[in-house]
């Protein structure tokens, strides 16, 4: 049969020094920082606080020395990504260029790239978008439309990407798009690296069901890129945009996002009446405890080279399902809510924000997709 | 860790259960397993066992939980297991370990020992019973194992102490079942897999329609979570003496528990995906998810390891669950 496997992580001493470093920076830089600002979890924004992780090398951390990194480990990284989001710090400046950008430049992108771009992502100072979706162009993302038109001195970009997360912010966008004639369905697509400052770039919001703004429509029009934005091969890009999936999949943020519930639901059941059937806690803290330690051996997997596609998948459907469960849990176990206004926050925020969890990344059913094929059913 | 042994331990178990599901207790087979020296593998060589790792010694509790064999198997080893750390020697098995009082045994009937626990001030106690066969009300648990309940016993003072708390002991007891579930339900999920793969229906294979694909897709990230549980608590019961019983406890626990919920849906997702041939005596399915039903409640209710978890999580100080939950990550030895 062709269930992954998922090998257990064992922390080293170094490992643990390294969390224990963490959590001592986190206690001190986020004490005057309340739940409710801390719920955001990975969509909290503070561009300061992503400079001080840059500078205590906290950021690129498996990236080589030569590029601004750290050359540690998948495992080191995570280890530093639980104990931030794990705290609700404000990872959003840096996150998709830390997650996803910087691994996808360090295997696919030129010289010039690398030594370009990398070294600012390590320090915190060079924010990224996903421009995958668009409009028409969600779970099928090979029906994307925006297309890079290749001329003799580079690209004209032409398209609206959608729901692309902090553009507004980004100083370059990863654009997944057509460049070529289509042999076949997953055929002419390639990335390109889009600075943001170019002109024919106009970026607008897009608020969520909280009136929250942290997505956008971004519309390219006649943007002449360079030869040198082409990221990759030409062709390519359906086969990159998939590995770069499988770094998005698996970690910490795919089961943390309200964890800080969790906190206040505890810190409130120490004073507040709760249920007398506490079960459903208890269940809570188990499917977490086993989460953790998932998430932490495709991290070991990782870092030992391996594609652990299948096993990512398994961990993100478990963590999106965990992280939707703890505000329905936390309604059953505390009774009531609205007298302690700082919980009253937090439960919302997280409320409002759990659809999304089962959506970005790669949505529910598309990941069980990925599973059946993986059991060989497809 | 030694993997080869590991394997080697895998493939023995495997060629001897293979084959040999059945709703009771097996004479045969378990003079078989005896020989085999798996209910001794905990034990160090000098105590007549192979000093196995407890991921070892565990490997043929899944592969008989896997196979739908019902021996006390993980009763003995964890009774040896005891019994030797108490200075009461190896024990003539099938041995179980059994809290005074308490309704059903496993096995009871074909034990020759009962490791009777009773707590003590600052550890549990231990004495010996040899119960005849005729003490024994028999009885069964839903999946037809054994479960006997001992008709008359006269209070025996404690021979034997070890300094572990009775809920450690209780969560020992219960790592058993977890490996059980995490056996059972990853075959479980095999077999409802090649069923979808050969089954047609509409002149498709079932595995075909993506309504069936999705709820394998469930099953097998159950079967997952139940697997890394089950290897979680065999850890951390491994580094028992080195991480002490503040780590095994809410692992063991939360191991328990998930490898319970994983349970519940993995016999509901393979009963549905079968249609009325899993629902038939015939079929081998109800082997497994029969004895599923009944471990997830066997060795402290679901309800229960919750109720245990959720007070955990309360006693921790104002936002220390994280600090306690890390804490009882696998440290590696140096
Ligand atoms: C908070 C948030 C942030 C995001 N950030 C970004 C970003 O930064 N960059 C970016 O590119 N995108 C981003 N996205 C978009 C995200 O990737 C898409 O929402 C996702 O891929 C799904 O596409 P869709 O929303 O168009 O839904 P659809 O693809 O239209 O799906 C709608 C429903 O149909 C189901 N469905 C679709 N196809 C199938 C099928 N074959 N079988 C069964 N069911 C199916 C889906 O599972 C879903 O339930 C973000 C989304 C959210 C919610």
């Amino acid at each position: 049969m062709a269930l992954p496997t998922f090998p257990l992580e064992a922390t080293t001493p170094a490992q643990a020094a390294l969390r224990d470093e963490v959590r001592a920076f986190l206690a001190e830089a986020l004490t005057d920082l309340p739940a409710r600002e801390r719920a955001r979890s990975w969509t909290g924004f503070d561009a300061g606080f992503s400079r001080k992780l840059g500078e205590r090398g906290w950021l690129g951390m498996t990236l080589p020395k030569e590029y601004g990194g750290h050359d540690r480990s998948a495992v080191d990284r995570h280890i530093v990504v639980e104990e931030l989001l794990a705290a609700g710090a404000p990872v959003a400046a840096h996150w998709i260029a830390d997650r996803q950008s910087a691994p996808l430049i360090l295997r696919h992108g030129t010289e010039e790239q690398r030594r370009t771009i990398l070294p600012r992502i390590a320090a915190g100072t060079c924010f990224f978008g996903i421009g995958m979706s668009e409009a028409n162009s969600g779970s099928d993302l090979a029906s994307a439309r925006t297309r890079a038109e290749k001329t003799a001195d580079g690209y004209v970009l032409n398209g609206t990407k959608l729901w692309t997360t902090y553009a507004h912010k980004a100083h370059y966008m990863i654009v997944f798009c057509l460049t070529g004639q289509a042999e076949s369905r997953y055929g002419g697509f390639s990335q390109v690296l889009v600075d943001m400052s170019l002109p024919g770039i106009s970026v607008s919001p897009v608020l969520d069901i909280a009136g929250e703004h942290h997505f956008n429509e971004v519309s390219f029009d006649n943007v002449l890129l360079p030869p040198d934005a082409l990221l990759g091969k030409e062709g390519d890009g359906w086969a990159q945009v998939m590995s770069e999936l499988a770094f998005e999949r698996s970690g910490p943020d795919r089961f943390l996002s309200s964890f800080v519930l969790v906190d206040e639901l505890l810190r409130c059941l120490k004073r507040m009446p709760g249920a007398a059937e506490t079960s459903d806690l208890g269940r809570m803290v188990a499917r977490l405890m086993i989460l953790r330690q998932m998430s932490l051996s495709v991290a070991g997997r990782l870092a030992r080279g391996e594609q652990p596609v299948l096993a990512a998948a398994i961990v993100k459907d478990l963590g999106a399902l965990f992280e939707q469960d703890v505000p329905e849990i936390a309604r059953r176990v505390l009774h009531e809510n609205a007298s302690d206004p700082e919980y009253a926050a937090v439960f919302r925020r997280i409320l409002l924000a759990a659809p999304s969890f089962s959506l970005r990344g790669g949505t529910r059913e598309i990941l069980r997709g990925i599973i059946a094929r993986g059991l060989g059913l497809r | 860790m030694d993997s080869s042994t590991y394997s080697m331990v895998l493939e023995t178990s495997e060629k001897l259960f293979a084959g040999c599901g059945g709703e009771g207790f097996d004479p045969a087979l378990w003079l078989a397993a005896e020989e085999a020296g798996f209910p001794l593998a905990l034990l160090s060589e000098e105590h007549g066992g192979f000093g196995f790792s407890a991921r070892e010694a565990f490997a043929p509790v899944r592969v008989a939980a896997a196979c739908a064999v019902a021996l006390p198997l993980g009763e003995t080893l964890l009774a040896n297991w005891v019994a030797s750390l108490a200075g009461l020697g190896t024990l003539e098995g099938p041995v179980a370990l059994a809290w005074s009082g308490v309704a059903a045994m496993p096995f009871g009937r074909y034990l020759r020992t009962v490791v009777c626990l009773s707590k003590l001030d600052g550890g549990v106690g231990l004495s010996l019973l040899h119960p005849a066969a005729e003490l024994w009300h028999a009885g069964t648990n839903h999946a037809g194992e054994e479960r006997d309940v001992l008709v008359a016993t006269e209070p025996v003072a404690p021979q034997a102490r070890v300094a572990m708390s009775p809920v450690a002991l209780r969560a020992i007891m219960s790592t058993l079942r977890t490996v059980q579930m995490a056996g059972a339900i990853e075959a479980v999920a095999d077999m409802c897999l090649r069923y979808c793969n050969v089954r047609e229906q509409f002149g498709r294979p079932l595995g075909k329609f993506q309504a069936i694909q999705h709820q394998l897709a469930i099953l097998a990230t159950h079967s997952c979570a139940a697997t890394v549980a089950a290897d979680m608590a065999v850890a951390a019961f491994e580094t028992l003496a080195t991480q002490g019983e503040e780590v095994f406890i809410p692992t063991a626990a939360a191991a328990k528990l998930r490898a319970a919920e994983a349970a519940t849906a993995a016999a509901s997702i393979a009963h549905q995906v079968h249609g009325a041939i899993g629902f038939s005596e015939e079929y081998p399915l109800h082997l497994l998810t029969r004895r599923l039903w009944s471990w997830r409640d066997e060795d402290g209710s679901e309800s229960q390891w919750a109720e245990y978890l959720a007070n955990w999580a309360q006693t921790q100080p104002e936002r220390g669950l994280w600090p306690a939950l890390t804490a009882c990550d696998l440290a590696k030895v140096a």
